[in-house]
């Protein structure tokens, strides 16, 4: 029985609240405790881009391997200095002012966990629809 | 982690009208050489990183390393992009 399974029962033995509030939040915990369990076996993040009223006809689908973010920044980190130089050159021309040395990958790995609560969908005016979420 | 290079490629480039079929490449008929090649570029890197920079061996070790992860780590990509004049389909497993 976890922490909060005790506060809870503490307080419904105390009166604090009723026994049906007490079932509603201990059916609250579990269903939080299922999405996290979801969440963090996230495998793949999904790009989709839909043009439902099939004015444009474009349409993105999207899958890349979580996995395969990782292995690409820790590939990326053993790269030698000179390589980062002309790749910082390369993306100042297209006017991104970033330094791919500063790129840990302890900092990927919070970014990918972040990334399983990630979840974007937005809706165009002409009725794009562009999705981006974990799966 | 995954260790095993991707086995089958489906892929797909064709116009919006045109009916072409996916094709799948058994890419998994490949390892064999695509492993020997690997082996020899492996060899010959290490042998010219040991004589114009010793310091750099154990790196050049982990870049190998990386590099063969992040092949196998391609399996399950999927790209699938259509345009109006264009499909373009690629599945990697």
């Amino acid at each position: 029985m976890n922490e909060e399974s005790k506060r809870i029962l503490n307080m419904l033995a105390d009166g604090v609240i009723k026994a049906d509030e007490a079932e509603r939040l201990i059916d609250a915990m579990g269903r939080r405790s299922v999405e996290t369990t979801t969440n963090a076996a996230a495998k793949y993040l999904r790009v989709i881009v839909e043009d439902d009223k099939g004015e444009h006809g474009g349409r993105v689908n999207i899958r890349v391997p979580l996995n395969l973010i990782r292995a690409g920044v820790r590939l990326a980190a053993l790269l030698p200095q000179s390589a980062y130089e002309q790749v910082n050159k390369a993306l100042k021309e297209k006017g991104m002012d970033f330094d791919v040395s500063q790129i840990k990958p302890e900092n990927i790995e919070e970014l990918v966990q972040h990334l399983n609560e990630l979840s974007v969908d937005v809706e165009g005016n002409r009725g794009e629809k562009v999705r981006v979420f974990c799966e | 982690m995954k260790i095993l290079l991707p086995m089958l490629v489906r892929f797909k480039v064709c116009g919006k009208n045109r009916g072409w079929p996916a094709l799948w490449l058994p890419v998994i008929l490949l390892w064999p050489l695509v492993f020997f090649l690997l082996l020899l570029a492996f060899i010959v890197g290490l042998i010219a990183v040991a004589i114009f920079d010793t310091r750099s061996v154990k790196s050049f070790f982990r870049l190998s390393a990386g590099f063969y992860v992040a092949l196998c780590e391609l399996r399950g990509t999927k790209i699938d992009v259509e345009t109006d004049e264009h499909h373009i389909f690629v599945a990697v497993h």
